[in-house]
């Protein structure tokens, strides 16, 4: 039952149906489609450039360091600091700290233990809220362990972007399920690797990252980054 | 950051032993001096020189190795300080190459701290890297609230046989901290050349050189971002882009190319626009 129970709280916030807000960004895609840089051809290799070289070293790390935290909020919020400080481009650290701050004002309305205070936190400036921090730490909180967070994650950034792709018109409803179906091999391949400690986090796809810089300036834009 | 983690000059240590300490500071009538000048083999640490078109008393300094590049088992550690309302530009003479390495590695440090009122500039030509090269880079900069900080890093691939074989890994770190040593940025990269070279959309699509200009200045970032972002000019042989930093440290940009000349003139169209914020006029020329 206590597997059953874990699995249901999963679906639960990986559905898109969950108020996350995650929606309204594209994490480069959108700068790299309107730049010519990114076709349909290239979309799944985009999906797993993000996965291993930015998810696997740096959200996953500080979601799992945040998860393992539990409820000793401080070194929770140390972590969203440090996860903060290694975001440079504006448009990703906004980003971030949007969606941290949407999914916690939904676990504080469900009561989610804690939430309340960490939402103090953020408001108070003494905590930025970042996505995946906020995700690894209520996602303890709610009831998944380990695995399922890391999960979910990957899951929710692989969406994020087929989400982007199919509005920006480069894929169609049934290549963005092959591109799920296709990434979820490499996604357990990554989440099999030991994660690095968060203190060695690092991001290494840098086309995304300047193309969310470019995004700041962009005319007639659709998402958020 | 305790106090016994930093050097009589303030600055915090390198985590490797330092080949190269340098501390400069303002005289009485405005100009930079080298207060302390410390060069140990591999480094030639050159006299302190006036470029025509600087400010008066702007000092610049070249570093070079005596080695011809960054070999295998390496660990080099640099510093270097600006005194309060110092203003100093120091840089290579040359690309550094770093090696093929068929069994070890090459470790790198430098430390810039920048005092009150100081402008230090930090811009070594881009690192060549060999087929076979393993580089652990970092890079500390301490600066006060109203210091301004210029530092780029940079890498491009050479293969002397002409076959494009991939260097092994670059691990690079930056760390912007405040006076306290309060972290402020960290900006980390791990790549490999082989993903460099992939053409992987979103990675480094088909630009496999990078380059990264940090402008720290907490006075104003709003303005720092506004002089990188004036500098870009739509290239295809370069992909740039510019953003404020974390905790209002200042502004950076970042660019991938597909060559050296491309690489090379984004990341001094950006140091030329920051160096007119910082002092009113853009730099004199470098001899290189």
């Amino acid at each position: 039952m206590a597997e059953l129970d874990a699995t249901l709280a999963a679906l639960q916030l990986g559905d898109s149906f969950f108020p996350s807000g995650a929606n309204a960004f594209s994490w480069g895609l959108e700068t790299l489609r309107n730049e010519r840089l990114l076709d349909r051809a290239g979309l799944e290799a985009f999906v797993a450039g993000q996965l291993e070289h930015r998810w696997a070293h740096f959200d996953r790390p500080a979601l799992l360091a945040a998860w393992e935290a539990g409820d000793h909020l401080e070194s929770v919020y140390a972590i969203d600091r440090l996860v903060d400080a290694a975001t440079l481009a504006r448009e990703a650290r906004e980003g971030a700290r949007r969606l941290g701050a949407a999914l916690l004002k939904v676990h504080e309305e469900l009561r989610t233990p804690q939430a309340a205070l960490y939402r103090e936190a953020v408001a108070a400036g003494e905590a930025p809220g970042n996505l995946a921090v906020v995700q690894g730490w209520a996602g303890r909180a709610f009831g998944l362990g380990r695995e399922a967070v890391v999960a979910l994650s990957a899951h929710q950034l692989v969406t994020g972007l087929v989400s982007a792709a199919l509005r920006l018109g480069v894929l169609g409803h049934v290549d963005a399920q092959r591109v799920l179906l296709g990434r979820r091999a490499q996604i357990a391949a990554l989440a099999a690797r030991p994660a690095p400690p968060v203190e060695e986090i690092a991001s290494s796809a840098p086309m995304a990252e300047i193309a969310m810089m470019r995004h700041e300036t962009g005319s007639g834009r659709l998402f958020a980054s | 950051m305790t106090a016994d983690r930093l050097d009589a000059e303030g600055a915090p240590l390198t985590r490797l032993p330092r080949q190269v300490n340098l501390a400069f500071a303002r005289g009485g009538d405005g100009t930079t001096f080298l207060r302390r000048q410390h060069a140990a083999y591999p480094f030639h640490v050159g006299r302190v020189l006036h470029a025509a078109g600087d400010p008066a008393g702007f000092a610049t300094v070249y570093v070079q190795s005596c080695a011809g590049g960054l070999f295998q088992h390496e660990r080099l550690g640099l510093a270097a300080s600006a005194g309060a309302g110092a203003q100093a530009h120091l840089t290579t003479g040359a690309s550094t190459i770093v090696h093929a390495m068929p069994e070890g590695e090459a470790h790198q440090e430098m430390v810039l701290h920048a005092a009150p009122g100081a402008l230090l500039e930090w811009l070594p030509d881009p690192l060549i890297l060999f087929p076979t090269a393993r580089l652990d880079t970092r890079l500390t900069i301490r600066a006060a609230a109203d210091a301004t900080v210029l530092a780029s890093e940079g890498f491009l691939l050479h293969d002397p046989a002409g076959a494009r074989a991939p260097f092994h890994w670059l691990r690079a770190e930056t760390r912007v901290e405040d006076e306290g040593g309060e972290l402020l940025v960290l900006d980390r990269f791990r790549v490999t050349g082989e993903s460099v070279l992939s053409g992987q959309p979103g990675v480094h699509g088909p630009f496999p050189l990078q380059g990264t200009l940090l402008a720290v200045h907490r006075a104003d970032p709003a303005r720092a971002l506004e002089a990188l972002r004036s500098s870009l000019e739509a290239s295809p042989d370069a992909w740039a882009g510019a953003s404020l930093l974390p905790n209002g440290a200042g502004a950076w940009l970042r660019v991938l190319a597909r060559d050296a000349i491309a690489l090379r003139a984004v990341l001094h169209a950006a140091f030329v626009a920051v160096r007119v914020l910082a002092t009113g006029a853009p730099p004199g020329p470098r001899r290189k």
